[in-house]
């Protein structure tokens, strides 16, 4: 019909006499009806754009769909819901179901939008208008608005559910409100306003409000999709969605046919048709399942199995890679609390205390041990010697120009000499106090991990070559929680961190003198050195400032501080090694958790 | 009425049994600070109160006693409460448990006793040939080869040679596959586990069969036999067998822990999901109540096998009828 | 005599004598570690060196690490280390009183020959498997001391004292007969809390195990008493006014020795895999104790250890060689024993 009109126009005045159609009624019932056609055309496409989904658009990338991934996790599933999920195997599963608001982007550790695209701050510095998405659906096809998103929020906040999450999202021990403005916008507002903006609500799942309304009611909201639930019980925003769950077998998710994110070509994610985790507790086991190709991620592996997978002859069907050193590392520190149990006794004897407390013991033994030795045997070289309090992996907040201890025990002996130890009666022990009695210090530890049990015994051996003899004494990481945490009996302990992500307030009750986590002496109620006054300063400036700038130079203060006082003496981060088959595509492997499945919406799996 | 006898002071046996391991149990890991949630404690961004609040919901700040108290009321109802680690009943962590172990150990009890029986009694009749010679090297070898140390050669031959799979129960590849082939992995997978587990058992039957045969063979009624004429497989399977069947099930309780004790080992080096696996994991993550009920699930298997030796016993061996049943 | 009990002869004795004789047999101290030498192979000894000379007397060349990721190591064949018998080394006790220094074979520089390589903190592999026959030995000591002793007492009490002292003492053996061993043996072992000190961790380790495996020797014993009791000789001495220690010393005791003996051979092969294997499964000695068990735990946190570096796997011949002379030797005792207890 538009060619004929444009016929007509075109030619104009030559046909008009020789075209007998065209009458004055004609040309009326012919733009009556192509109107009439326009306007049902917008009717239609009115109709639907209320149809429209809100789609998030990747223009970098693109893929072939089809295939199974294959993964595994170290245990079964506690539940599907990633509120509730209290292991890193467990999280890695459930997070697939879920999808958060904002997201941090895994390798730029930028925040990115998710269920929101976008958002304002007002005036005050701490409310926030989010805008969510608009037409998406959860995986069982119910509608997601704003109502999802208040009633996760609550449920969290709720002190019936005891969710690991609802620390993450706290601000001086008090809850951020939030409020519905219309279907698609809440009004969120933190008590005061934080530098680290909207990035604490990074992997919180946004739950389906009509399905968890009645567990959430009764109080059970927890227990709602356990493991026994059926897969059509749980709807999430997730790229997967819940197939199949054979109890200690594996858990089979599949496409999430209402997932919000296209690639350049328009086409849906997820990639991947399935989603395999393999329930394979042993270690050795899920390597030697890795070679036979019988999975097709592995991440996090110990340093030999690298060092055994990159020999293998089966090089060519897969892809390990060093990713450099991870946020965990492993610290050695001393009981620096001078407080008394409840029977009157001190947690730790006052003369050995005292030598504690002084920065040149710390010092000292920071210089005796051997971190390059430890690095080179211990992690194969896999690794870095760490000397401040946050690992040199996390390139963003990490202080380059920290000054180390470097292994040098002529030096560790002359600061010994001037903390006033001395080795009296010959015996290569160094004495203290005003019995000389001779310096046996005793060093708990987790038991069940080998390197941290080498490590252990190095320290055993560089301490006892200055002169102060350790003792090692092996306990469940449950056991030694309780030594440190409730009756802080304990004269030193090596243990290890490993953040979640790299800002560094999520530890704040770490810098804090007053805090729980201040391990070495939690609690204070004032500070009890002048250096710890100083962090419990900066520490304030760090969380209250909303300029990174500021934020960022107070924390390279703060570590510096901690490298010169060692209240606790890193020792070194293990790099983070992981491995995939070559058959699948669009990886881009992480140091933070989940590691490899961060980003499974893009991975790809050619069927060959 | 004598076997229903037996069997009821079997279950008395088995009540008074669970009840004093799971007391000792739940008091000796109360001589330890800490329980399941501790670990999680360490977490700097994790709240004391969550902790706290998780601790009252699976009853952990109670005292010992009253915890254990619970679990006796509990118990009454054969309820053994729910595992921390797995937030699922233990009760059914513990069967399913089982039911993986006994893959396992079945099979490796049959082809032991069966193995054993046959060998032991060619030891035995030709104990100065050479045949007899060498099998009492390899049955002292076998002895002295703990199962740990063949799991581990058996390991590093599946990882070099590819013939068997390494460890686990079934392979991934296999979605949705019909019986026979679900069947036939299944087996597949058992073949290093089952040859690992028999090796040491058999040598052990093949010990007592030995010993036994031997004793019978200087029997009157076996020479008598001989003396006749009889061939000698004809001798072996209507005069010797039966009777010397009474030791090997005589001493079923050891036999019985041998493959339990053996499975546990063999379940850790191969990650079998089965009974000793999940002792193992919940002493180390401390998760008390599946701890208490893996220890008496592996007691009602061995309760349960003695029984069933019993059983076999009695009609086995006549004799055992007459004197009012071995128990 | 069979060809078994002859090679079970010719283990033993060496066996035993390992143990105490481990230092001075070892070059090295079995506790250094030298993190520049973790996985080192065994040392090649050579008679001709890098410029074509020929040496008298044996050497080996100093190891330099290559590549810390395959462990991969050359001779620095500059200097030569030559091998001396009898040469002096590192400081050690003989029997724990005597300070020596003299061993068999080594070379005047410590940490250079590695007989038989080294493990993954660089600790001597020679020197800890022998060390190992001290734990083994401990626990099989201390352990078979545990088991005679409370086998026999209870066994005595039951059969001296009849009466419901006899009744409840044979209940809880039956009880402790029909509980799965390992599992209870595992289980009160990792909750008991973990001991590093040497002496408390064998103590420990021997007397979980023989708290399960008891009832064999007590009712054995039981038995025996019951048999002898009612011998005539016995009722000869009692009509004659004897007290019941005094038949109990006289008559009973030499009477039980033989069977008690035999037992206890029996049951300690028992105590060397049970502490073996508690070791692997991590609730035993701990990998700084230098067990033999513990050696092979680390297997299952390297598996490279199985294909590169088998001069780990020395600890598996010893127990094996160390269970089949104590296989034999019980096999032995027990053909002598008399039957009527079968």
């Amino acid at each position: 019909m538009t060619d004929q009109t444009q016929l007509l126009l075109d030619t104009g005045g030559e046909f008009s006499e020789t075209a007998p159609m065209l009458t004055k009624s004609r040309i009326a019932a012919a733009l009556a009806i192509s109107m009439l056609a326009v306007t049902l055309h917008l009717c239609v496409a009115g109709a639907q754009q209320k149809e429209i989904v809100d789609y998030l658009v990747r223009p970098d990338l693109s893929g072939a769909r089809g295939g199974n991934l294959v993964a595994s996790v170290i245990s079964d599933p506690a539940t599907f819901n990633m509120m509730f999920a209290t292991t890193l195997a467990n999280g890695a599963v459930a997070g697939q179901l879920s999808a958060d608001l904002v997201h941090v982007n895994r390798v730029t550790y930028e925040v990115e939008p998710s269920l929101a695209s976008k958002w304002e701050v007002a005036q005050d510095g701490r409310t926030y208008t989010i805008h969510l998405r608009r037409g998406l659906r959860f995986s069982d096809g119910s509608p997601f608005t704003a109502d999802d998103v208040v009633f996760t929020l609550n449920a969290l906040q709720d002190p019936r559910n005891p969710s690991m999450m609802a620390d993450l999202i706290q601000v001086d021990g008090k809850f951020p409100s939030v409020a519905r403005v219309d279907d698609y916008t809440v009004r969120f507002a933190w008590p005061r306003p934080v530098g680290t903006e909207l990035r604490a609500l990074d992997s919180i799942p946004m739950l389906p409000r009509n399905r968890l309304l009645k567990a959430y009611q009764d109080g059970a909201l927890a227990s709602a999709w356990g493991p026994t639930v059926s897969p059509q019980e749980v709807a999430g925003l997730g790229p997967f969605r819940l197939k199949e769950y054979q109890r200690g077998v594996r858990v089979v998710l599949e496409r999430n046919p209402y997932y919000w994110k296209k690639d350049k070509t328009g086409q849906t994610l997820p990639y991947l048709d399935t989603l395999t985790f393999l329930v394979i507790q042993d270690r050795n086991a899920e390597a030697l399942r890795f070679q036979a190709g019988e999975i097709d991620l592995f991440d996090r592996m110990s340093s030999e199995l690298y060092a055994s997978l990159r020999r293998s002859e089966r090089a060519k069907e897969f892809t390990v890679r060093d990713l450099g050193p991870g946020l965990g590392m492993d610290f050695l520190w001393f009981n620096l609390n001078p407080g008394k149990n409840s029977s009157g006794a001190s947690f730790v004897d006052p003369e050995k205390l005292a030598v504690f407390q002084q920065a040149a013991f710390r010092q000292a033994v920071s210089h005796a041990l051997d971190r390059e030795g430890m690095v080179r045997s211990i992690l194969l070289g896999l690794g870095s010697p760490q000397y401040g309090p946050i690992s040199s992996g996390n390139k963003v907040w990490y202080n380059a120009g920290l000054r180390t201890t470097p292994f040098d025990p002529k030096q560790a002996k002359v600061l010994l000499e001037q903390t006033g130890l001395r080795d009296t009666n010959g015996d290569g022990i160094l004495d203290f106090g005003a019995s000389h009695r001779p310096l046996e210090i005793n060093l708990l530890t987790t038991r069940g991990s080998a390197a941290r049990e080498r490590t252990a015994e190095i320290i055993r051996q560089n301490l006892s070559q200055v002169g102060i003899r350790v003792n090692v004494q092996l306990l469940l990481p449950n056991e030694l929680a309780s030594r440190f945490q409730s009756s802080f009996d304990y004269e030193a302990i090596l243990f290890g961190m490993t953040p979640s992500d790299i800002v560094p307030d999520l530890e704040a009750d770490l810098w804090y003198s007053s805090g729980q986590s201040h391990f070495w002496f939690p609690n204070q109620t004032k500070p009890n050195t002048a250096w710890e006054a100083e962090m419990d300063s900066l520490t304030a400036r760090l969380v209250q400032s909303l300029d990174q700038g500021v934020r960022r130079k107070t924390f390279l203060q703060i570590q510096e501080i901690w490298a010169k006082q060692l209240p606790a003496i890193p020792t070194m981060a293990p790099d983070i090694l992981s491995g995939w088959g070559n058959s699948v595509g669009n990886t881009r492997p992480s140091i933070l958790p989940p590691f490899l499945l961060w980003n499974s919406e893009e991975l790809t799996k050619s069927t060959r | 009425m004598r076997i229903f006898t037996a069997i009821l002071k079997r279950f008395l046996q088995l009540a008074v049994l669970s009840f004093l391991v799971t007391s000792a149990t739940f008091f000796l890991s109360s001589l330890i600070p800490g329980d399941f949630f501790s670990a999680q404690q360490l977490d700097p961004t994790i709240r004391r109160q969550t902790i706290e609040q998780l601790r009252h919901l699976y009853g952990l700040d109670q005292p010992t006693i009253v915890q254990y108290a619970h679990w006796l009321s509990r118990c009454a109802h054969l309820d053994l409460g729910e595992s921390l680690f797995y937030r699922r009943p233990v009760r059914s962590v513990v069967l399913d448990a089982l039911t993986k172990t006994m893959w396992m150990g079945i099979p490796a009890l049959a082809l032991a006793i069966v193995g054993g029986v046959f060998l032991g009694a060619i030891h035995a009749i030709f104990r100065d040939r050479s045949v007899g010679l060498t099998l009492d090297l390899l049955s002292t070898i076998a002895l002295a080869l703990p199962t740990l140390v063949l799991g581990l050669a058996a390991l590093l031959l599946a990882a070099h040679t590819n013939w068997f799979p390494l460890g686990s129960m079934s392979s991934s590849s296999l979605q949705e596959p019909r019986f026979l082939a679900w069947l036939a992995d299944r087996i597949h997978h058992l073949v290093l586990p089952v040859t690992c587990l028999t090796l040491p058992i058999l040598a052990y039957v093949e010990r007592i069969q030995c010993a036994a045969t031997q004793d019978l063979l200087n029997e009157p009624y076996v020479r008598a036999a001989r003396a006749r004429g009889l061939a000698r497989h004809r001798i072996f399977l209507r005069y010797l067998l039966r009777p010397s069947l009474n030791p090997i099930l005589s001493t079923s309780g050891p036999l019985l822990g041998s493959v339990l004790s053996g499975s546990l080992v063999l379940e850790v080096i191969f990650a079998w999901p089965g009974l000793g696996q999940a002792t193992y994991d919940a002493l180390f993550s401390r998760d008390l109540p599946l701890v208490v009920g893996c220890v008496v699930g592996s007691t009602v298997l061995l309760v349960a096998g003695n029984l069933v030796a019993d059983f076999l016993l009695l009609i086995f061996d006549p004799r055992t009828r007459a004197q009012g049943g071995a128990l | 005599m069979t060809l078994v009990t002859r090679l079970a002869r010719l283990l033993a004795i060496p066996l035993l004598l390992l143990s105490i004789l481990s230092d001075f047999l070892s070059p090295n101290p079995p506790d250094v570690l030298d993190l520049n030498q973790f996985f080192a192979p065994p040392s090649r000894i050579h008679f001709v060196d890098a410029r074509g000379a020929f040496h008298w007397r044996p050497f080996v060349y100093r190891l330099e690490l290559v590549e810390p990721q395959y462990a991969q190591y050359r001779e620095l064949t500059d200097e030569t280390y030559p091998l001396a018998v009898f040469c002096g080394g590192y400081q050690y006790r003989f029997l724990g009183l005597i300070p020596l220094s003299t061993h068999i074979l080594g070379t005047r520089t410590a940490g250079v020959f590695h007989p038989w390589g080294t493990d993954d903190l660089g600790r001597d592999v020679l020197a800890r498997t022998l060390a190992g026959t001290r734990s083994s030995m401990l626990v099989l000591l201390i352990g078979i001391a545990i088991y005679f002793t409370v086998g026999v007492s209870i066994g005595a009490f039951a059969g001296m004292l009849h009466g419901w002292a006899d009744a409840v003492l044979m209940r809880l053996s039956e009880f402790v007969l029909a509980l799965p061993a390992l599992y209870l043996v595992l289980a009160l072992r990792a909750l008991l809390p973990p001991r590093m000190p040497f002496w408390q961790t064998a103590f420990l380790t021997a007397a979980t195990i023989a708290s399960v495996i008891w009832p064999p020797m007590a009712r054995g014993v039981r038995g025996l008493i019951l048999q002898i009791q009612s011998a005539c000789y016995v009722e000869a001495a009692r009509a004659l006014g004897a007290t019941p220690w005094h038949i109990f010393r006289r008559h009973v005791l030499p009477a039980l020795a033989p069977f008690a003996l035999a037992q206890t051979a029996v049951a300690a092969p028992v105590f060397i895999l049970g502490e073996v294997i508690l070791s692997f499964l991590n609730v035993g000695f701990h990998d700084s104790a230098a067990s033999w068990g513990a050696m092979l735990h680390n297997l299952t946190q390297d598996p490279r250890i199985l294909t590169d570096f088998w001069w780990n796997l020395s600890p598996l011949g010893f127990v094996f060689a160390t269970l089949f002379c104590l296989n034999s030797f019980a096999r032995r005792l027990r053909r002598k024993e008399p039957t009527q207890l079968a």
